[in-house]
């Protein structure tokens, strides 16, 4: 699972092309979404679903879904791990 | 090149007292091309809604090149640029119609929510297959 969250890490970080964050500064904890964590917003969410897709198999149909899988890297670790079986 | 083409002529409500179309009134132009299209596709904003979605502007990128004045004849023309997410991203140019020169062109960005405002992230069904088959017609070339 730690495996899991560093290259999820660095998926954000390089889908997203951050700048400013390195995948070391992301906590697993910390929600991916609005200014207390991460900032991102929910357009960024549409590509993170397409490379998750990609990289994983793992569909996220929507924002629904969406809000609860990006709540922060654990549960985003959980869902694909989960879902890969 | 697959771009779709709307035609119209400048009215004289449009233009500001400089006699030049007022900014915004392009939007209204691009408007009324991108129902052309979705119609062929029976994609209108009602016929989505029947569907359950809706498709709001995120986004709008417009660069002015020359201004249209009063009567003026114009082409409003519109392609779809193929996308990897959840999107519909329109380019559009509107060029004087006898001229040739080009007026303004740039793009808009749309997502798709349901009907309580949730984002949908994968174009799935018949919604799916219509905007795919509405992206290869209007395949963006530049």
């Amino acid at each position: 699972m730690e495996d899991l969250k560093r290259e999820l890490k660095q998926m954000i970080v390089t889908t997203l092309l951050l700048e400013e964050v390195t995948p070391e500064d992301i906590s697993d904890e910390a929600p991916l979404f609005g200014q207390e964590g991460l900032g991102l917003d929910s357009v960024d969410a549409l590509q993170l679903v397409v490379q998750i897709e990609n990289d994983y198999g793992v569909v996220i149909e929507n924002e629904e879904v969406g809000r609860e899988v990006f709540a922060s890297i654990n549960h985003l670790a959980e869902y694909i791990s989960g879902k890969r079986g | 090149m697959p771009w779709h083409e709307s035609h119209l002529k400048v009215r004289f409500n449009e233009v500001d007292q400089w006699g030049v179309v007022w900014y915004a009134n392009y939007f209204i132009y691009l408007e009324a091309a991108r129902c052309e299209v979705l119609e062929q596709f029976d994609l209108l904003p009602d016929a989505l809604w029947e569907r359950g979605f809706t498709a709001p502007i995120i986004r709008l990128e417009a660069d002015f090149k020359s201004p249209a004045r009063f009567n003026d004849p114009l082409r409003v023309c519109l392609a779809l640029k193929p996308q990897e997410t959840a999107k519909l991203v329109f380019a559009f140019q509107i060029v004087h119609g006898d001229r040739g020169h080009l007026v303004m062109q740039g793009e808009t960005e749309q997502v798709l929510l349901d009907r309580r405002g949730f984002m949908i992230y994968k174009l799935t069904g018949e919604l799916g297959e219509k905007i795919r088959a509405m992206t290869e017609h209007l395949r963006y070339s530049s």
